[in-house]
């Protein structure tokens, strides 16, 4: 198994392009989307529906937007790192907001990037291929997820 | 009658012995010696022996004469007993029954020593004479000169009485004198004045007491002044003035009386006592004055004191209020910038997106227009989320707290050039002249304010230029403030757009000759203000600009 990709993102479109943007620069992992907050703390947590963990892995990565419905970005974050068992999994928060205080909100609640979503498909195609480049191809994954090995 | 010599034979008294007697005395007119003698040597004998010791002496020939000098002062009569028969003596004796009361010119008469005729005269005279010394002749020159010793004394006594008396008169007028004078001022001072007895009867009022009031004596005196008061004050007023009469202690009152019109004022009434040498009070003495218009000039300004505190503090409320409804204000402008990044731009995004997607996916049924209004689209939506990121720039920098501290515009301004591409070689020349100080001022808004320029400076040259720009700094006069200067080859500013440049939305050229949202200088002079700097430019069409900033510099 390779590891999973979790998009958290309420907005359809955003979350089709970004999905558009990591398979245009080579990303095969799979990749799980949920559309609020509630969802993904349920996801990640294996409840309900997401108990079956063959078919809802525990991400190594983790797209996360601040602004959702029901349970905003920031409770999410706050909740994972609260979780030991998700020491190992990478949180980069992708949002619209270049605000200062969002940023370092982020990084109080100790998301491992911030990244502001760009205006047009090239844009996020960038990002995207920066993102796979590091996180995915030169960064050692932690044991949990490396034996599994990627395309 | 065959007159007698006054004087035998015998030798005259020594002088030294009568001395004693006549050396203290004073030689006035008060004590002169009148004779009547008109017949015989008598009285120049005897006027020369009194002369001798000193004792002033006149000598009338007739009674009548006499009233001359006793008029003037006299201080005794030596009269004989033949003189007494003359007809003048009547019109003396007459005359002496008017003295004045105190005095009293005693006679001394000198007499034959026939009796029953003496003693018809001596009736005559008794009448008009108080004191009257019969010396029988012959006589020794010292019996008349102890006789007239006697009755000089007896005159001085006299004489003292009437000093007595006319100082007691003066004494008298000037204490009328003094009454008067009292009265007078009583009278004429501004404030009400009356007197009192001991046991609170008035029985003097001045005339501004008449005057206010309209009332009169006859009305007021006693206890009468109780009607000029207001009721609701009578009570205490009485109780109060009762009980100072009892003590003796000076009396202070403040009441409402009532004038002649009959509303009422407000008076500060005191009252003190006069005490005779025994310590007793004899009167008291007490004035009203009209402190009406203080009293309400006072209400007043209680009442003033009273509003001003309650719009001060209706004030502090209202400012609480009003600065609590900015906070609102504020906080709802934040969370509505916040939606503005987030829900607007995201629809944004989405056109941007599906407009490439279609272009990439359908390019082969596509033609050439479709594919160019697709661009467009996109461009377009680019476009707007590029507006709205300038927006958020700029409503950040109005409502951020400015803290201002020292910021190293030398690795600020080296730390920009470094992060964007477009401000290196090849696409740029930036140099940094000289060295850039430290600054008071906000790294954020400082960054942002460097990056503006720079951009504006790398974007606006003629088509091909390479843009070449020239940072420098250099410390006004004075040495608090350092000016920063932005110097470019770009293509200048014209004349009438000076002034444009800096308004929001406003651009000089067409999106298609430079892009651009037309926000980025008023971001820096919004950024400089609230850096408490300034900021300006010099610009000419087809020369390049310059544009400086200045702010306060950090002392090393």
């Amino acid at each position: 198994m390779i590891p999973t990709i979790l998009i958290v993102e309420d907005d359809r479109n955003d979350a089709l392009f970004l999905q558009m943007a990591l398979k245009r620069v080579g990303v095969a992992n799979p990749v799980q989307i949920a559309v609020d907050g509630k969802e993904a703390v349920a996801y990640l947590s294996g409840s309900g529906k997401f108990s079956d963990r063959n078919q809802f892995p525990i991400p190594y990565l983790i797209f996360l937007d601040l602004k959702l419905p029901q349970m905003p970005g920031l409770e999410v974050l706050k909740w994972v790192r609260e979780r030991p068992e998700l020491n190992s999994t990478v949180v980069i928060v992708l949002t619209s907001s270049s605000d200062p205080h969002d940023v370092d909100a982020a990084y109080q609640h100790r998301a491992n990037a911030y990244l502001v979503k760009p205006s047009g498909l090239d844009g996020l195609t960038d990002l995207a291929k920066s993102v796979k480049d590091f996180w995915l191809v030169k960064n050692q994954l932690p044991s949990l997820f490396s034996d599994m090995a990627t395309p | 009658m065959e007159s007698q010599s006054t004087f035998p034979a015998p030798a005259q008294p020594h002088r030294d012995e009568l001395n004693g007697h006549a050396g203290t005395q004073e030689k006035a007119h008060d004590e002169q010696v009148l004779l009547i003698a008109p017949t015989g040597h008598d009285a120049a004998a005897m006027a020369s022996l009194l002369d001798e010791l000193n004792f002033h002496v006149s000598i009338c020939n007739d009674p009548t004469e006499c009233l001359e000098q006793i008029a003037a002062g006299a201080g005794a009569l030596v009269i004989t007993e033949e003189a007494l028969e003359l007809p003048g003596a009547t019109i003396l004796f007459e005359a002496l029954k008017e003295q004045p009361a105190w005095s009293e010119l005693p006679l001394i008469v000198l007499t034959s020593g026939d009796e029953p005729q003496f003693s018809r005269l001596l009736d005559q005279a008794a009448d008009s004479a108080g004191t009257i010394t019969l010396l029988e002749r012959p006589l020794s020159a010292m019996t008349l000169v102890r006789a007239v010793e006697g009755a000089l004394n007896s005159r001085r006594r006299q004489y003292r009485v009437r000093d007595l008396l006319e100082e007691q008169e003066r004494n008298q007028r000037a204490l009328r004198q003094s009454e008067a004078q009292f009265r007078d001022m009583a009278e004429n001072i501004g404030p009400l004045a009356w007197m009192a007895n001991p046991d609170g009867w008035i029985f003097f009022y001045n005339k501004r007491w008449f005057e206010y009031t309209g009332t009169t004596l006859e009305e007021m005196q006693g206890w009468g002044w109780e009607k000029v008061h207001h009721p609701d004050h009578l009570s205490r007023v009485v109780e109060k003035w009762q009980s100072h009469l009892k003590s003796g202690v000076p009396w202070e009152d403040t009441f409402p009386l009532r004038g002649k019109d009959g509303t009422y004022r407000w008076f500060l009434s005191r009252a003190f006592p006069f005490h005779d040498s025994g310590g007793k009070i004899t009167r008291w003495f007490g004035t009203n004055t009209d402190v009406h218009e203080l009293r309400e000039t006072q209400d007043a300004l209680h009442g003033a004191q009273g509003k001003l505190l309650q719009y001060s503090a209706n004030l502090e409320r209202t400012v609480e209020e009003r600065t609590a409804k900015l906070r609102e204000t504020v906080r709802e402008l934040e969370a509505f910038s916040y939606s503005i990044a987030h829900d607007l731009r995201s629809p944004l995004r989405a056109m941007n997106g599906y407009a490439q997607l279609v272009r990439e996916q359908c390019s082969q049924s596509l033609d050439e227009t479709s594919r160019d209004y697709l661009q467009r689209i996109s461009n377009s939506a680019a476009r707007l989320d590029t507006l709205i990121q300038d927006v958020l720039s700029y409503t950040r920098i109005v409502r951020a707290p400015a803290e201002l501290r020292p910021v190293d515009l030398d690795e600020l301004v080296r730390g920009i050039i470094h992060s964007y591409p477009e401000f290196q070689p090849p696409r740029a020349d930036i140099e940094i002249d000289g060295a850039l100080p430290r600054v008071l001022g906000n790294e954020g808004f400082l960054s942002q304010c460097v990056s503006n320029l720079l951009g504006n400076a790398v974007k606006f040259v003629k088509p091909g230029q390479k843009p070449h720009v020239c940072i420098w700094a250099h410390v006004k006069r004075g040495g608090d403030v350092v000016r920063i200067c932005f110097e470019d080859n770009g293509i200048g500013i014209a004349p009438e757009n000076h002034d444009r440049i800096f308004n929001m939305f406003e651009r000089i050229h067409s999106v298609d000759q430079y892009e651009g949202t037309g926000i980025g200088l008023s971001i820096v002079k919004k950024a400089v203000e609230r850096m408490r700097g300034r900021m300006g430019f010099q610009s000419e069409l087809g020369k390049g600009s310059e544009f400086w900033i200045e702010l306060l510099k950090i002392k090393d």
